[in-house]
Formats: C-alpha cells, structure tokens, sequence
C-alpha cells in the first residue's frame, strides 16, 4: 500500500503524509521496531482504540474473567477513554498522531 | 522463551490458521512465526511468537506476570500514555501477522495463564475462529466516517432593519433558525444513509461503530457515521471512485476513508447474529 491509502479530510495533512519510517521513528520506544512496512502505525488513537478495545467477543481471556464476571477491563478503558476525551483533545489535533 | 524463574503469562494477539500437514508446501504457519519473531511487541523483551493449537495458531508473547497481572493490567491501562503503546503495540503484531497469513485480531489485552490455557481456548471456540477466518480470507477492513459541519445555518435572512424591536420578530427567527437546523439534520444523516448504502453495496460486511463525540471530533463538526465495512482486497479502487463520486454529489458532509485494517470489527462474524 502506498501512502494513499490513509486519507482524511482535515486530518490529512497532519498524518496521511508521514511516511510510516516517520511515523515509527516518532512513536513510543518499543524497541528494536523492524524496518519491514507493517502497515499504518500513525493511524489516529480513537480509530485505533475503537477496533482494539470494542472488537471481538470470540474469546474471553483468563485475566478478563479474573478481574470480573464482565469484562470490566474493557468497560473501564471505556470509561478511561470518555474521560480523557473530556480533558484532553485528540492527540493529533496538535502534535500530529503520535 | 524466557527464564523459568520469571512468572509470566501468555499475552495473545490473533488467532490464524495453523499449517497442518493438509496445508499447502508454503507451510503459512513457519512463515508466520518467521516474520512475527523480529517484532517487540510490547517490548517485554521476550519474542513474538505463534503457538499451534490444532488447526489454528496463536500469535503470542510472554509478558511478565509482574507487569501484566490483573492490577498491574489495570494500572498501566488507565495511564493514557501507556494505553497509548500497548495499542500501537497490539496494532502493530496483528498489521505485520495480517500482511502474512488471514488473521483474526483479538482485543487489547486478551490474556491467558499460560500457554496451555490459549490452547484451550482456542479449542473451545475451534469453529467460530474458523468461521471467521474463512470469512476474512482475502478481504480487508476499511473505515468510513461522515461528519456534518455545525457551523451556523447560511441563513440568509434579511437583517431587516429594526428586527430587534419585535419580540414577535424575534420569535419567528428563532424559530426558522431552529427548523433549518433539524432539517439540515435530517439531510445530514440522510446523506450518511446514502454513503452507507453505497459502501455497503461494495461490502460482503458492515458493522456501525460508535460515532465520536465533541471532544474528539471538535465543536466545527458532529460524527454522523463510524463504519467498517469488509471487502475483498480486489475492490479498493472500487470503493475510492464510490467514495469520490459521493464527496462530488454530497456536498453537505465530509467522508473520511481509513484503511485498510486488518479486520477488527470482524473477527466476531461467526457468533453474532
């Protein structure tokens, strides 16, 4: 996939054009990140958290059942998440998306 | 693997099919754990890597129970930042395992025991990840998202010249101001319904996600539409001229296009109604 394959209207500017060596070279220390293209990783938090988080009742792990009869972890990232939006803007409206 | 002193758990992060001797000769599963064992993952030092489990294969890592525990979990994962990493860490396994073999992406977090205890897991939902699977082959996530401005109406009444006067006047703009607002409304999410309708005529699934809030989207504009839609890899181009036809015919609201993911708002195909 080429760069295109990422757009957003007003967003655009600030992240569809980084190339993903940018965009790795910017995010967290992970450590040792490969130089093979793995895809988008400057893909905005919000999108992100709404696939890892809400996705899939396949399974359910141990530690999910451990803290709770629901998965209370994902309610509470929910509820994490909300908050943060109250205080804090997106994180890419300012700094770019990482 | 790491020193049997340290305790840890089995961290997974997808679920693909694993390369049983039925299998091709490319033996998809070697090539699996060859391409995810450079990966940090989430940096805990010990490697990415795939865990057969009869006809599927885990993509795992040991993570320490120090650091990954129930309140452990639970603190790293209310710090923001944190949060932060371990979903670019958890995106950034499934993107590569993706590129590699159809991948079912499970959620943040999704944390077994040991190893032992993924298998079973696995075993025990054996045909709905191969449901899902068979339906994610050769197909891709793709987001669309629409927004309506909410700047004012283009109202263009007449600033009459003692409007104020009135209280009946007054009134009376108030009350246009608010019915042009409902029916812009009502264009806006018609407009959605129309991008809907089209991108899922490309699809061979959708799924609604939450619509974005003010703080996130800010106040110039409302989120009316948060979709996934999976498609066969073929149809990008597709759903691009689609999308480009509907941004020259709807004038009214913005269309965002983000993708392609791997299929995260997928995964569940083979056990929700």
């Amino acid at each position: 996939m080429t760069g295109a394959s990422w757009e957003t209207a007003p967003a655009k500017a600030l992240w569809e054009a980084a190339p993903a060596a940018t965009a790795r070279k910017a995010a967290p220390d992970w450590g040792t990140t490969p130089a093979e293209s793995l895809g988008p990783l400057g893909v905005p938090l919000v999108d992100l958290l709404d696939r890892v988080l809400a996705t899939g009742v396949v399974i359910t792990g141990d530690l999910v059942i451990a803290i709770a009869e629901v998965p209370l972890v994902r309610l509470s990232l929910h509820a994490l998440l909300s908050s943060v939006n109250e205080r804090v803007q997106a994180p890419w409206t300012d700094s770019g998306p990482l | 693997m790491t020193p049997s002193q340290v305790p840890t758990l089995s961290y997974v992060f997808a679920v693909c099919r694993g390369g049983g001797p039925t299998e091709s000769a490319e033996r998809p599963a070697e090539r699996l754990a060859e391409g995810l064992a450079e990966l940090p993952g989430l940096g805990t030092g010990t490697p990415v890597r795939t865990l057969p489990a009869g006809p599927l294969t885990a993509v795992v890592q040991d993570v320490p129970a120090a650091g990954f525990g129930e309140e452990a979990l639970r603190r790293r994962l209310s710090d923001r930042a944190e949060l932060e990493r371990c979903a670019r860490a958890h995106h950034a396994v499934i993107t590569a395992a993706s590129v590699l073999a159809p991948t079912v992406p499970l959620p943040l977090a999704t944390l077994y025991l040991d190893d032992r205890r993924v298998q079973e897991a696995l075993d025990e939902r054996q045909t709905s990840f191969l449901t899902a699977l068979d339906r994610i082959a050769g197909r891709a996530e793709w987001g669309v998202k629409v927004y309506a401005p909410t700047g004012p109406p283009p109202a263009p009444e007449a600033p009459s010249t003692d409007s104020s006067g009135s209280g009946r006047t007054y009134l009376d703009r108030v009350r246009t101001r608010r019915q042009s607002r409902e029916q812009r409304h009502t264009q806006t999410l018609r407009a959605a319904e129309r991008v809907d309708t089209a991108v899922r005529g490309l699809a061979v699934a959708a799924r609604r996600l939450r619509p974005h809030g003010v703080e996130v989207t800010g106040k110039h504009r409302t989120h009316v539409l948060n979709a996934a839609y999976l498609l066969d890899l073929g149809r990008e181009r597709e759903l691009r001229a689609a999308l480009a036809s509907l941004r020259h015919d709807e004038t009214d609201i913005q269309i965002e296009l983000s993708g392609p993911w791997a299929p995260y708002s997928f995964a569940d195909a083979g056990t929700t109604p």
